[in-house]
């Protein structure tokens, strides 16, 4: 099957008075893992349901494969959801879950069998179309909702945090066949997730989404290295954030910042006005103890190590500088001792890793 | 011990008038002794012979009414708790208003309201068996809309949106997933109501015309009425306990295996 586009053009929701979703305008392409990230409340599951047709919207438009389905009710729209419960029928046993779909599309009975087979195996569930959803794992649940949904060959697939209830070890591994087989199959799919590295590691676009904003598009490399605001830098990924004033004389660039005091950045860096936010991330931030020689283009700061916490790949300092709390990522290799807490440190930032938000 | 000994003494408390009504259904002379003198079956015959009109009397117009509850009760279910029809809440209101009522009013108020109207096939509505369903039907809806509304607020609506969003309709989605899924609920409610309107006495009393329309309960009312007629009364209310006793068996028993495997609903 081709696959096809959805496009949000424009869409504005609210229940009563609360205003759940403002203008949004979005494309996704066709065959596209697309991902809508954001806290509870940011409205991206509302988002989700709008083009499942749950929900209606007051205004703007919502296009599948170019066609307004606005007006269209759920069961006319040819978009197969997954559930974050699974939404798994009790009172039917595997195959009769998996079948109802194509019961509904009235298909003849040879063929709605070897559809349900041909789904059951896709998961690798064969042998256990008997089995009522309470007598299966989480992980087997999750599965015969993806092939319930998958059997009916959608025109697009939505997934509404089909990992949450999963155990880590199981989602790292689900998220993994989740991205193979949306590859294989080539399905336009929509993944709505409050977790940046679900979100990260399996689609190929991210939209962020807080209070029914969308608030930046990208690939996960675009958003994690150019985040267009302290929302998206903070949600993508940690960062150091600090607000201040920028000004320029004798050859390089002061920033006066409330929390962090005096310093200097690397000249070669342009920040858009004489107010801003610079940020950073904990990984970027190069630390050592003493005072080493300064290099060129490297932003530099002094502090005192407050406190540590060992997080196995890295261990994640908080440097007290000035009256700022910074956060550093320092990778740890086998048999290296830390830091210990009061220690004297420079800090050093390259030019490349700040960014102005 | 102590327990056994416990639970004995409620049961014994609890299942008295159910034994001494077996007694007396037993009893040939039963007078000044504390258990009856002569034992007999006759007063079953007496029943059998007389009332198996009044039985299959109860069964239609309880079983009926009780059909009508449940299907009315899953309908205003649905509609008071999926739907945002204006005025959903009055409706349930109004329903649970019938409980406020007397049989004896009710009664009253029937034979006032539907004086002179004629069925077509039936006659008039207050003197054919119709007007027992009905009046059961209105008095006993609360009970079964209730136990309706507690299995539908059960039901996940995620299961309902699963259905329609594979291609299922309304219809079909309430067809093949909500009434299912709510099927012990309904059997309570049915069972409830079946159960109350064959021990209904009050109305029953007003509403029954001629004799060949009384249900049990009628009829044990008027075997009562006479000391020749305690037996087979005691006989026919043992009938009315074990055929009550078997349904209710019957539909718990139904319900246990429907919900064996699981309960619907989200996993956290």
């Amino acid at each position: 099957m081709t696959p096809v586009s959805v496009e949000i053009r424009n869409v504005a929701l609210s229940f009563g008075a609360t205003q759940v979703l403002r203008d949004i305008t979005l494309s996704v392409k066709p065959g596209e893992f697309f991902a809508l990230l954001g806290p509870s409340g940011s409205g991206k599951s509302t988002l989700l349901r709008l083009i499942a047709g749950f929900n209606r919207n007051q205004s703007g438009q919502v296009l599948i494969a170019g066609r307004d389905v606005s007006a269209i009710p759920p069961w006319q729209r040819d978009v197969g959801m997954v559930f974050q419960s699974y939404a798994l029928w009790p009172h039917m046993t595997v195959a009769q879950n998996v079948a109802f779909g194509l019961e509904e599309r009235k298909l003849p009975r040879d063929v709605i069998r070897r559809k349900v087979a041909a789904a059951l195996e896709m998961v690798e569930l064969t042998g256990l179309e008997a089995r009522r959803p309470g007598q299966l794992s989480g992980g087997q649940q999750q599965r015969v909702a993806i092939a319930r949904t998958l059997a009916i060959e959608p025109q697009v697939l939505l997934l509404d945090e089909p990992l949450s209830n999963l155990d880590a070890k199981l989602r790292v591994q689900t998220r993994a066949e989740l991205k193979k087989l949306q590859k294989r199959l080539n399905i336009t799919t929509i993944f709505v997730t409050h977790d940046q590295e679900e979100a990260m590691t399996t689609c190929d676009r991210i939209a962020v989404m807080d209070q029914g904003v969308i608030q930046q598009v990208g690939t996960p490399m675009e958003l994690f290295d150019h985040p267009v605001n302290r929302f998206v830098a903070q949600f993508v990924g940690s960062v150091n954030l600090f607000g201040g004033t920028f000004t320029r004389g004798a050859g390089a660039l002061h920033f006066s910042s409330p929390a962090l005091g005096e310093v200097t950045l690397p000249a070669s860096l342009d920040p858009p006005g004489a107010k801003g936010e610079i940020a950073f991330r904990p990984h970027a931030i190069r630390m050592s103890a003493g005072s080493p020689a300064a290099i060129e283009g490297e932003m530099r700061m002094t502090g005192t190590i407050e406190g540590e916490e060992f997080l196995g790949e890295f261990l994640r300092y908080e440097v007290q500088v000035a009256g700022a709390r910074v956060v550093v990522d320092h990778a740890h290799a086998r048999g290296e001792s830390t830091l210990a807490t009061g220690t004297r440190v420079t800090l050093s930032v390259p030019a490349d890793e700040i960014r102005f938000i | 011990m102590l327990a056994y000994g416990w639970i004995g003494a409620v049961l014994l408390l609890v299942l008295s008038p159910h034994l001494g009504l077996l007694l007396l259904s037993l009893s040939k002379v039963w007078s000044f002794t504390v258990l009856p003198e002569q034992f007999t079956l006759a007063h079953f015959g007496t029943v059998f012979e007389d009332s198996t009109r009044m039985i299959y009397n109860t069964f239609l117009y309880c079983g009926l009414a009780a059909l009508l509850d449940v299907v009315l009760g899953t309908a205003i279910a649905y509609i008071v708790l999926r739907t945002q029809l204006p005025g959903r809440q009055l409706l349930d209101h109004m329903v649970t208003v019938a409980l406020a009522m007397p049989g004896l009013v009710l009664g009253i108020g029937y034979l006032r309201t539907f004086r002179g109207v004629e069925l077509p096939f039936i006659g008039p509505l207050t003197a054919s068996w119709l007007i027992f369903v009905l009046a059961y039907s209105v008095r006993r809806l609360p009970f079964a809309l209730r136990s309706c509304m507690a299995a539908l607020s059960q039901v996940h609506v995620s299961l309902e949106e699963a259905a329609e969003n594979l291609g299922a309709g309304r219809w079909h989605t309430v067809w093949r997933i909500v009434v299912p899924l709510m099927m012990g609920g309904i059997l309570a409610g049915f069972v409830i109501s079946f159960v109350t309107a064959a021990g209904e006495i009050s109305e029953t009393i007003l509403l029954t015309s001629r004799e060949s329309l009384a249900p049990m309960s009628y009829g044990i009312y008027l075997y009562m009425q006479s000391i020749a007629g305690r037996g087979p009364g005691a006989a026919l209310g043992v009938i009315a306990v074990v055929l009550i006793g078997l349904g209710t068996w019957y539909s718990h028993h139904i319900v246990a295996s429907r919900s064996v495997h699981d309960v619907p609903g989200e996993k956290s």
